[in-house]
């Protein structure tokens, strides 16, 4: 091999671009698929639990999740960062996943509630009597509809903040808030419905 | 149709995950690159129906009635309780002894309803009053003839721990965990039906204590509610030696506590220092490879302080560039960029002409003098780098050394005051906290705590063959006071993530699910990295059986 050199005529100014590593790894990804394994490793337990969150049998949930970045790495030269995480991006697929899944087996969603989550929401609520509502709001969690659901789950049970919830529903998160807030207004009637105190 | 519902479903095991990511990705891979699916179920699904399922929406879209209807539930478990603050969702009564065979004894009493009378507990010498004429059914009536008190204390965790009383308390949606300074259980009986306290009348309790200190509160068990309820202060009797032993305990954390508390502060800013100290670690400069291809760019060195740092830096072609060749030499290009992959290490280079753009992996490298320029300057720099660094271990370790020093020196002092304390201890020097009560039950003398701070860690509890490990009842204790926290349900934490206090002897203990104590002892902790943010806690599961209380006591060295 020759050694040689080239020699840029004009004194340039070259603006470095300050990626972040996870940037430049999707940049290496999309040029050779090989190079999506640390994103893949990253976010592969992260997004089977949610998944699984969502889903009733372990199988199902795994091999959801293979499918998710397979979709991924296929779509992965459309993935524009423009201010959202690409963990944003992965689970968006994986609602999208979810959505398919569902219609194709005909099941309604199972619905995974942590009594933690529970202690959360009642604190949230200002409802200390958890003894006398606590069934209830399981209850009432469970018939949300499918949107209030998900927005319960993901701020509850997987303690999302309300930006990523934000990002993957694709709402503002003052947006995410309001809708939140509004919830827990529906689930605190909904449960002392018929309190004569 | 309803939905499922499942409530507190263990998680998938992390292996278990970690394996099936490790067989994934070559399928992810190969499915990518190749024509025809292959593999899981799922994806055979995916691919052979595809065309199906389009049609299928289309028509799912036009046909279906938009009207929204109510969406019913069914819960798969037959008996859905609101969890105690002992945090478990499945039908368990609030009080519920986790060990098998182990429960703290009650001593039974025979009291006659007419004369009352007063009791001594001969376990610690406690004792209670009974008033004439106090007993009635739950319906009211009165009762005749002899009645049976059941009683019984709780001083330490190992005795709480037994007994299965909750040691949570919430309060105005906070939750607290309870120090206790001795609990009481008093019951009373009549041909096998629990009976009640008539209104009006109250029994004197005078409990024995072996906490000093008025900072506890006095609470009942209301167990309908499932909390404590807050009653007030108890009235403490205690002798001038336990006065001294007070004003001990007050001198030493003076002494001693005070810092040591400091010192670990200033271990902890040392430890920080060191990381970023270690983040800015020197580079060293990289020799050109004269069979490498390398460009010489210059470049704003005003921007780029990284790059000026040495003199006569050109960036040699990474070998990873199979389709790097001489042709790129000889194209008229129209501009280039540098981007930045990992600072003074890797940078990409972009070259543009009118037609196509080109992108290199590359990296600094130096030749002849300035290579040899750039190596001194390097060893020069790495040497008062590796002078700081070694500064900095060498003051913490005299810290930790310090702080060993203070915590050997407070336990030694310790030790001898309680020496002293049971050579001189007699009927006259002991501390009694006394309350009256209206009603039978549970009644506790308690300082609620929050919470330790600290940073969490992620917890994964295994026993000794690494299999998972659920605990009931599972507690996090600080040896030498009896603050109890309780480990699962704990608002902002999950069962797998909680922070402790550093430096307190602590210890996790509770049950498994077949009623054996599982214990991370306090020399287990101490075996915790110190800026550990994950962690295996591998239990050890107490195999043989205790005799009483007071067998598992001396084991757990409480």
């Amino acid at each position: 091999m020759i050694q040689t050199q080239l020699e840029i005529s004009r004194a340039v100014r070259i603006p470095i671009v300050n990626l972040s590593d996870e940037e430049i790894e999707i940049r290496e990804a999309k040029a050779d698929p090989a190079r999506f394994r640390p994103l893949y490793d990253r976010y592969y337990e992260r997004i089977f639990k949610f998944l699984y969150q969502r889903l009733d049998e372990k199988e199902d949930a795994f091999d959801l999740c293979s499918q998710v970045f397979l979709k991924a790495l296929t779509n992965l030269h459309s993935y524009r960062s423009m201010g959202v995480p690409f963990s944003s991006w992965l689970y968006r697929i994986a609602r999208n996943e979810l959505n398919l899944f569902y219609r194709r087996s005909k099941t309604l969603r199972t619905v995974n509630i942590e009594t933690e989550g529970i202690y959360k929401i009642m604190d949230e609520m200002e409802e200390s009597r958890l003894d006398s509502y606590g069934e209830k709001l399981i209850q009432a969690v469970a018939e949300l509809d499918p949107g209030s659901l998900e927005m319960i789950e993901m701020r509850y049970f997987e303690k999302m903040s309300f930006r990523e919830i934000g990002d993957i529903l694709q709402i503002t998160e003052s947006n995410a808030k309001v809708r939140l807030y509004r919830i827990l207004g529906r689930l605190k009637k909904t449960i002392t419905k018929n309190d004569k105190s | 149709m309803k939905r499922k519902i499942n409530i507190d479903r263990p998680g998938v095991d992390p292996r278990e995950i970690s394996r099936r990511r490790e067989a994934g990705f070559d399928k992810v891979i190969n499915v990518n690159s190749s024509p025809a699916f292959g593999g899981s179920r799922g994806w055979y699904l995916t691919g052979g129906i595809a065309a199906l399922v389009a049609t299928g929406l289309i028509v799912f879209f036009l046909t279906r009635d938009h009207t929204p209807r109510p969406v019913q539930s069914s819960i798969t478990k037959p008996e859905i309780r609101m969890p105690a603050p002992s945090g478990t969702a499945v039908a368990m009564p609030f009080i519920n002894p986790p060990i098998a065979k182990l429960d703290m004894p009650y001593e039974v009493f025979k009291v006659n309803t007419v004369k009352g009378g007063t009791f001594t507990y001969k376990r610690h010498g406690s004792t209670f009053s009974i008033p004439a004429n106090s007993f009635v059914y739950s319906n009211g009536t009165d009762i005749r003839g002899d009645v049976t008190i059941k009683y019984r204390e709780m001083h330490d965790a190992a005795e709480v721990f037994v007994s299965g009383i909750p040691m949570a308390y919430d309060s105005a949606g906070q939750r607290y965990h309870f120090e206790t300074a001795g609990m009481v259980e008093i019951t009373a009986w009549k041909d096998g039906q629990q009976v009640q306290l008539k209104k009006g009348r109250k029994v004197e309790i005078r409990m024995r204590s072996f906490t000093d200190g008025s900072r506890f509160n006095l609470y009942n068990l209301d167990t309908v509610a499932r909390n404590w309820t807050y009653l007030g202060k108890d009235k403490i009797e205690r002798e001038s030696a336990t006065s001294r032993t007070y004003a001990f305990y007050s001198s030493l954390d003076t002494s001693i506590g005070g810092p040591m508390n400091q010192i670990f502060a200033e271990t902890e800013t040392i430890k920080q220092e060191l990381v970023t100290l270690r983040q800015a670690e020197p580079q060293a400069p990289k020799k050109a490879n004269p069979k490498r291809y390398r460009f010489n760019i210059e470049v704003s060195r005003g921007e780029f302080p990284d790059l000026a740092t040495f003199k006569g830096v050109q960036f040699e072609v990474d070998s990873s560039e199979k389709s790097f060749n001489s042709g790129v030499f000889y194209t008229q290009w129209q501009d280039a960029n540098l981007e930045e992959i990992k600072k003074g290490v890797s940078y990409r280079i972009h070259l543009k002409a009118r037609k196509s753009n080109q992108s290199y992996l590359v990296y600094p490298v130096y030749e002849g003098k300035d290579y040899e320029q750039a190596m001194e300057q390097f060893n020069e720099s790495y040497a008062s780098y590796s002078q700081k660094v070694k500064e900095r271990e060498e003051e913490m370790k005299r810290k930790q050394e310090e702080y060993e020093a203070y915590l050997k020196n407070y336990a030694e002092l310790q030790k001898k005051q309680f020496e002293q304390q049971f050579k001189t201890m007699d009927g006259a020097s002991k501390i009694y906290r006394t309350f009256s009560v209206s009603g039978f039950g549970i009644y506790n003398c308690d300082c609620p705590h929050m919470w330790p701070k600290g940073a969490p860690i992620a917890a994964i509890f295994e026993d000794e063959e690494g299999q998972p490990v659920n605990m009931n009842s599972p507690y996090l204790v600080e040896k030498g006071r009896n603050a109890m926290f309780y480990l699962y349900g704990e608002p902002g934490f999950s069962k797998t993530k909680f922070s402790y206090t550093r430096g307190a002897r602590n210890m996790i203990f509770g049950a498994t699910k077949h009623g054996k104590v599982a214990i991370f002892t306090s020399e287990d902790f101490e075996k915790i990295p110190a800026d550990a943010k994950k962690y295996t806690f591998t239990m050890r599961i107490l195999n043989q059986e205790f005799a009483d209380v007071d067998e598992l006591k001396k084991y757990l060295g409480i």
